[in-house]
């Protein structure tokens, strides 16, 4: 009665119970402890992984619910030469975790914002960045995320320079 | 004097509490048992041998405890200090690397183990002599015993801002400089020069004269086996490169990728998980639990009554805590059901009217403060552990 998945592109066989939330499949059986509980409500977010792409709260979701779809927790989002995703090194380059317990939920939901929309707004970043930091590191995080798009945009055009 | 701790500590010895006072001169009491003058927290001692053995386990090569520099020129230091993102690691590297003269790209910070062989002796000094106003009673505890003490005590902790303006001040840049120091010697002996002529800098001891140069890494073996000076003189701030910069924090990027450790990362070989649940009112004892429903739930091994509790031992979180919320336990309130932030205030103005209560603030000059005109104000602060915010 395994169920079928994909962590961070590999295939799995998951042994739990169908009715144990994801965030503890991800946390106990796989070991990813990089992806926190914080509420188990679904409300702060520091549980937040990608579910076929879409930022999901992995602490009110029953695993039975991913069988065969693709799930990305924050461990997965280096490439495979180790080097960081721009959201990350932008992280980095501004500083942004004070205690650093919310920020793999953080940047899973800011990755996810960037995917959808290429370069946020202020106010697409207000609407989708729900997650709760309790040490306030907010304005870090809208400035990270506006400079991890700077960065993805001039990568794409060399002509333009280098930061 | 910038650089000595003692003068800082007796400039901010003023304005003590009443009650701290007292219980600092208790301690004083206590613990004046000696004379002489003693140096800082780097001298040799069983539990220094005992760090030294532990961190050379893995390779690398120890210094005063809290320093190990590897044959690879990798500098870890040790912190015996909780650092959750306030950045005091970073801080304690950057004290120590600079009067090292380490290259900071090659510097990281980890937590001291917590055993005795870490005991912050530097901190226990320096927090007696903070308390008590009165460094000189406690410049003369000889410091084999404050480094009893500190390992009686199990002495680690953080708060106070003591991380930098103790551990770091008191102990690391001294560290640092005794450190920079051994590698100065082993290098003149190396090359055969004058100390006299040697200088500092990114982890490499330099002879300027004949352009050699040798890599910390590779004097490390043998300037470990010297005997470290106890009151090495530290760097003018002018000479600062490391210290007093903005760096980048040390601990950003594991919090970035999720290898950063937080206490509930932590696991061990067939690790169960514990959800426990305490009598709500304190002072309250279980009465009585049918621990059967917490049992049906797959996964959930044990469920064990306390005194004052119940707990729920299951093979993950997620049957540990189905388990326990399965629970119907009965709690007595000890008596103290009753109790309310207004009971609580009866009872301490009770108690000041009998005379019973502590007073912890005179009336200072009441004339010169506030002139003649009488201002009447209460200030009550309900229960609260720890006053978050």
């Amino acid at each position: 009665m395994a169920i079928q998945t994909s962590i961070n592109g590999k295939p799995v066989a998951l042994a739990a119970e169908p009715d144990t939330p994801l965030l503890w499949v991800i946390r106990e059986e796989l070991g990813l402890t990089g992806t926190k509980f914080g509420c188990g409500i679904a409300a702060c977010g520091a549980c937040t992984v990608h579910v076929n792409g879409e930022p999901t709260r992995s602490c009110s979701l029953p695993v039975s619910e991913v069988a065969g779809k693709s799930i990305t927790t924050i461990e997965g989002l280096k490439s495979a030469d180790g080097t960081l995703h721009a959201v990350q090194q932008a992280w980095i380059s501004a500083q942004v975790p004070q205690c650093g317990y919310c920020q793999s939920g953080q940047i899973m939901a800011a990755v996810a914002l960037i995917e959808k929309t290429g370069s946020p707004s202020d106010a697409q970043i207000d609407e989708a960045m729900t997650n709760i930091c309790r040490c306030g590191t907010y304005p870090r995080i809208r400035k990270a995320i506006h400079a991890a798009t700077g960065q993805a945009a001039k990568a794409t055009k060399p002509a333009e320079g280098g930061a | 004097m910038a650089d000595n701790p003692t003068a800082d500590m007796q400039a901010a010895a003023p304005a003590k509490r009443k009650g701290v006072k007292r219980r600092a001169f208790l301690i004083g009491g206590v613990a004046v048992v000696g004379a002489g003058l003693f140096g800082i927290s780097i001298a040799d001692s069983n539990a220094a041998k005992s760090a030294k053995a532990r961190l050379e386990s893995d390779g690398g090569h120890s210094f005063a405890t809290w320093l190990k520099i590897g044959e690879d020129d990798s500098i870890t230091i040790y912190s015996p200090h909780t650092d959750i993102g306030q950045g005091s690691n970073t801080g304690l590297a950057q004290m120590l690397a600079e009067e090292l003269d380490a290259a900071w790209d090659q510097v990281r910070v980890v937590s001291a183990p917590a055993e005795p062989a870490f005991a912050n002796v530097g901190l226990g000094r320096a927090f007696l002599a903070d308390m008590t106003g009165q460094p000189a009673i406690i410049n003369g505890i000889p410091q084999s015993f404050l480094s009893f003490i500190a390992r009686q005590m199990n002495l680690q902790m953080t708060g106070g801002s003591t991380a930098l303006r103790f551990t770091g001040r008191v102990t690391f840049q001294n560290v640092g400089a005794a450190t920079r120091l051994a590698l100065i010697e082993t290098a003149a002996t190396r090359l055969d020069v004058p100390a006299d002529e040697l200088t500092t800098q990114d982890s490499h001891v330099i002879h300027a004269k004949s352009g050699r140069a040798l890599r910390y890494g590779e004097l490390a073996a043998e300037a470990a086996t010297l005997s470290l000076d106890n009151a090495p003189k530290l760097k003018d701030p002018s000479q600062y490169r490391i210290m007093r910069q903005s760096m980048q924090r040390l601990d950003i990027p594991a919090k970035v990728d999720g290898s950063a450790q937080y206490g509930m990362d932590f696991s061990v070989p067939d690790m169960r998980v514990a959800t426990i649940m305490a009598a709500p009112v304190r002072g309250g004892k279980l009465t009585s639990v049918d621990t059967a429903p917490a049992l049906a739930v797959k996964g959930v091994e044990k469920v064990i009554k306390l005194d004052d509790a119940v707990a729920v031992v299951a093979k993950g979180y997620w049957p540990a805590i189905s388990g326990l919320r399965a629970l119907t336990p009965q709690f007595s309130d000890g008596g103290n059901g009753g109790i309310s932030t207004a009971s609580i205030f009866k009872a301490q103005d009770d108690l000041i009217a009998k005379g019973e209560a502590d007073s912890t603030a005179g009336d200072g000059d009441v004339q010169a403060g506030l002139g003649a005109k009488p201002i009447e104000a209460t200030y009550q602060v309900p229960f609260c552990p720890d006053r978050p915010f």
